[in-house]
């Protein structure tokens, strides 16, 4: 492990890794253009590096592109990445109050402990956590994003049933396409196009990057307040005391969902977002621009990478397609992650799990360094932000699949994000049931095949009952806790 | 860094170098076969996510092809995910049938037709040829019961569907155990893993019995697998114990090659070109190399052959669709 | 319907537009295969959802309804909204990717053209903005172009 650190201090190495966090950041940071495309772009360049500078550039890149996202979450509403989805519920309301670097401050040092956290996981336990995640069957897995869909419930503000009916109309835009679980065409229509359903990111960047473009160039005139930079950041040593037990949690909650391949950070920040909510004492401020809010989300999709990297370097096992890239670069190099790689290749087992470290940190100095200045970017004249934030999102969305059904796909979600913003249908619950029901209907229906539709099967998996348990504690805990409310002021 | 540095450089000019001669006409510098072919880079659409194997096979190969000038232009990669193909078809579409835009693809494109996913069938096709290609093996956890096939299928057959088989429904596992299944008589049920990733993690996890993987993939994993059957032509040297399907008297082999195919309307003269640079490519000892570690079989079926090939496979395979749908 | 608020009005189109999708869900999944590997089919999830959304429907346009009385806080929009600007530069946005996708227009020419259009929807109209849109445009457009297709090898169009 010492051996790896050293040979991450190789200068050519440390380049590497500096190179690839701060390309990941700027990419994660442009609505659009998403960390596993950068990945994607930079694999043929790697074909010729040495198999330790190939690996540190392309951690580099993936750290840096999920903790990117925040920025423009919190400073536009945008999501730079899927993963920072929920950083907009508390973060883009602190930044239209005026509090933009504050909570840009505290979203990344919440990353980079989510990070840290994650990465003595990563560091210390590997092997025993990936056996405990490979238990994990479609039964777990199914109640697991139920449990998360029922968590959106919570989420919901304002009117319950509007906040579910969003829940649900994205649950109905996910349905079209090939049906993962016969491979056959479901609600296509007869449509080719339609074949391979609507983009994650097409739907991501229509629903939250063009609906907001087109609500705030009607008032492209008036321009957002923001205090002017400080001499130096907003973070306080009393932030421990009152975000530690948070952060702490939300890390442990990232990795752990981290864990299992398949199961994204953007359901990680969902499930610790919901969790601090349910667990404190000032409810009702989350969604106002409420600073626990921005450190759980934070912290948890910045974890659920320390998360992902266990099964992947352990099992071979890749929990998204930016991991699968990174399988593909270790391949070219003659490579396979995988329990054999820490005896065959020590050096770049270990030097996954240092870099790793190194670029939490890089990404730390370098976020830190930037951060008064990219706060100001809120200050450059709408007309001329939005109008190069339409440009890359067009591009953003062709390059994915170099396909123009993706753009008019987005361009769709956009009008379609506007409509419900318009009819108070919360957009958050809207995209996270399109990203969650399509594996929890698959998981349900293997687990089904599984048990030739035995249900009662259920019964004998622990950890599928604990899921489901609190699912139900979940749905009631609003009226215990309305309940001890009122027994304590009474 | 210094080999970034020079290695965008050369990106750069190269770009710069293409675009210039592009607009001037011919390549002078390219010895290549056919005059006027290739006028531009070529596009191969690759109709899966990066990292997989034909991502990274058609990645190599492109990249031998420039070094080596085998074409006058350079070969590009283009990813076009979805719709089991349907998006690489229509992506094929947009391009002029010129041999400027290319697939390069497996034989899920097979699957995919004899399923009727898509708009698209061998019709609109001219093959290219085969480059090299790799069979997979069934296997099953190393603590499990089962030492040989054999015993597995007398345990399926006494008790029939007793066992769980982790595919993806419709996809290249669901039939090469389909054609298994049938030729020895046994059922399974199945369990939804719609990845390589997916059944490894099934199988060691407990959740499933059986899983078809790449003999590469069981080679890098060995540790808690045990192969049963390979279902290739011949044993593999890397695992001398595992038998055949066919030297078992069971005729069901899938031998899956990397497959270059160009809209059916290509001339002959970019047909030709295309070939001749892939069939050079898969002399590379570099590329024999990549693909012996990985073990795939480095071998070169020229397009009609490879596309005779196919339409048997494509009849067997349209009998099996029948009996899923 | 002077008694119904544009907010209620709102509501009972959300719900029709909502209803009118359902049905749609179950047209479509009245065509797909019976179950065949486990109990739920593919039709099942589409039926379920239909259903759910049809009763939120209804449990909106209830609620609209019976609150438009109640209804006491003015709708807080933002003061200085011209609500004109977003169809514009919408309509820009559309006119840019349809010239990209079906008129085959150089991405270099349609880019400085649309941040031409959309800045200038979103700002005053003079020649110095003008000028300053079209040169970001060309500016963007060239960046871009230069990044997809070196490193990518994607080309727009």
């Amino acid at each position: 492990m010492i051996d790896a650190f050293i040979l991450l201090f190789q200068w050519q190495n440390l380049a590497f890794l500096v190179l690839g966090t701060g390309l990941g950041i700027v990419i994660g940071a442009i609505p659009g253009l998403t960390a596993t495309m950068l990945i994607a772009l930079t694999l043929p360049l790697t074909f010729h590096m040495d198999p330790v500078s190939a690996v540190t550039l392309l951690i580099g890149e993936y750290v840096g592109g999920i903790s990117g996202g925040l920025i423009t979450a919190i400073l536009l509403r945008m999501p730079g990445t899927p993963a920072s989805i929920v950083t907009t519920f508390d973060g883009y309301p602190m930044a239209q109050s005026g509090r933009a670097e504050r909570a840009l401050a505290l979203g990344i040092m919440a990353s980079v402990v989510g990070g840290v956290i994650s990465w003595m996981f990563l560091a210390s336990m590997s092997p025993s956590l990936a056996r405990f995640a490979l238990k994990f069957g479609p039964w777990e897995y199914f109640t697991l994003v139920l449990m998360a869909l029922v968590m959106l419930a919570v989420l919901a503000q304002g009117s319950l049933a509007k906040g579910l009916m969003g829940a649900a109309l994205g649950m109905a835009f996910a349905l079209p396409g090939i049906d993962s679980s016969i491979g056959q065409a479901r609600l296509t229509f007869g449509s080719s196009t339609l074949l391979s359903g609507f983009g994650l990111l097409p739907v991501l960047i229509g629903a939250f990057a063009i609906s907001q473009v087109l609500r705030d160039s009607n008032s492209a005139a008036t321009d957002l307040k923001i205090d002017p930079p400080k001499k130096r950041l907003p973070v306080y040593w009393s932030d421990i005391r009152t975000h530690g037990a948070n952060m702490l949690r939300s890390s442990v909650i990232g990795t752990w969902i981290g864990l299992l391949p398949g199961i994204g950070g953007n359901i990680a920040a969902l499930v610790s977002y919901s969790t601090t909510k349910q667990l404190s004492r000032e409810p009702e401020k989350f969604g106002t621009g409420y600073e626990p809010g921005v450190v759980s989300a934070e912290t948890a999709n910045n974890a659920s990478i320390g998360g992902a990297l266990i099964p992947l370097i352990t099992m071979g096992i890749p929990g998204s397609v930016t991991e699968a890239i990174l399988i593909g670069a270790l391949t070219i190099h003659n490579l396979q992650p995988g329990p054999l790689l820490f005896q065959n290749a020590p050096e770049i087992a270990y030097g996954i799990i240092a870099a790793y470290l190194v670029a939490n940190i890089i990404m730390l100095l370098m976020m830190w360094g930037a951060v008064k200045w990219i706060a100001r970017v809120v200050q450059i004249p709408r007309s001329t932000l939005l109008s190069i934030i339409l440009v890359f999102c067009v591009t953003g969305s062709y390059a994915v699949n170099s396909s123009f059904a993706d753009v008019w796909v987005m361009i769709a979600f956009g009008v379609i994000g506007l409509g419900l913003e318009a009819a108070r249908v919360p957009l958050g619950p809207f995209v996270i049931g399109f990203v969650l029901s399509p594996i929890a209907e698959e998981q349900l229906r293997a687990s089904l095949m599984m048990s030739d539709g035995d249900v009662t099967e259920i019964l004998g998996r622990p950890w599928a009952l604990f899921f489901l348990v609190l699912c139900v504690l979940t749905l009631i805990w609003p009226v215990i806790a309305a309940r001890i409310g009122k027994r304590n002021t009474a | 860094m210094m080999r970034r540095i020079k290695m965008l450089a050369g990106g750069v000019s190269l770009a710069v170098a293409a675009t210039l001669i592009g607009s001037v006409g011919p390549n002078p510098t390219g010895h290549a076969q056919a005059e006027g072919f290739p006028s531009e880079p070529i596009r191969v659409i690759v109709p899966f996510k990066p990292g997989g194997r034909t991502d990274v096979v058609a990645r190599l190969i492109a990249e031998k092809i420039k070094e080596n000038d085998w074409l006058s232009q350079p070969m590009v990669i283009v990813n076009a995910d979805g719709g089991a193909g349907a998006n690489a078809v229509q992506q094929m579409r947009r391009g002029k049938a010129d041999g400027h835009t290319i697939i390069h693809w497996h034989h899920q494109a097979l699957i995919a037709m004899a399923m009727k996913l898509g708009d698209f069938g061998l019709d609109d096709f001219r093959s290219l040829g085969f480059t090299g290609g790799g069979s997979p093996l069934w296997a099953v956890r190393s603590d499990s019961e089962f030492e040989t096939i054999e015993q597995l299928i007398d345990h399926l057959k006494a008790e029939p569907r007793s066992l769980i088989e982790a595919l993806g429904i419709g996809s290249i596992p669901h039939f090469v155990g389909g054609m298994f299944a049938d030729a020895a008589g046994f059922e399974t049920r199945y369990v939804t893993a719609n990845s390589a990733a997916d059944r490894l993690r099934m199988l060691l996890g407990g959740n499933a019995d059986i899983a078809l993987f790449a003999a590469s993939e069981y080679l890098a994993q060995k540790e808690g697998l045990r192969p049963l059957v390979y279902f290739g032509l011949n044993r593999l040297p890397e695992m001398p114990d595992v038998p055949t399907a066919l030297e078992l008297g069971y005729d069901v082999t899938w031998a899956n090659p990397n497959w270059w195919l160009a809209p059916a309307d290509t001339p002959d003269e970019a047909v030709e070109a295309l070939s001749a640079a892939l069939e050079k490519a898969m002399a590379d000892p570099e590329i024999v190399e990549y693909f012996t570690n990985n073990t795939l079989e480095a071998y070169w079926t020229p397009g009609d052959e490879a596309m005779a090939e196919s339409e048997k496979l494509l009849e067997k395979l349209n009998k099996i669709a029948a009996t899923i749908q | 319907m002077p008694e119904f608020s544009r907010r209620t009005l709102g509501d009972l189109a959300l719900c029709a537009l909502v209803i009118a999708g359902s049905i749609v869900l179950f047209i479509g999944a009245s065509t797909l295969p019976p179950p065949r590997f486990e109990p739920l089919g593919s039709a099942a999830v589409p039926r379920i959802l239909g259903g759910i959304l049809i009763v939120l429907s209804v449990i909106v346009a209830v609620q609209a309804v019976v609150a438009r009385n109640s209804e006491s806080e003015p709708s807080p929009e933002r003061p200085a909204a011209i609500p004109y600007r977003g169809t514009m530069v919408l309509i820009a946005l559309v006119v840019y990717v349809g010239a990209l996708d079906f008129g085959r227009v150089p991405f270099n020419v349609a880019t400085p053209l649309f941040v031409l259009a959309s800045g200038l929807a979103m700002s005053r109209l003079t020649f110095r903005h003008a000028l300053f849109f079209a040169a970001l445009g060309l500016g963007v457009a060239l960046l871009l172009d230069w990044i997809l297709s070196t490193f990518l090898f994607i080309r727009i169009g």
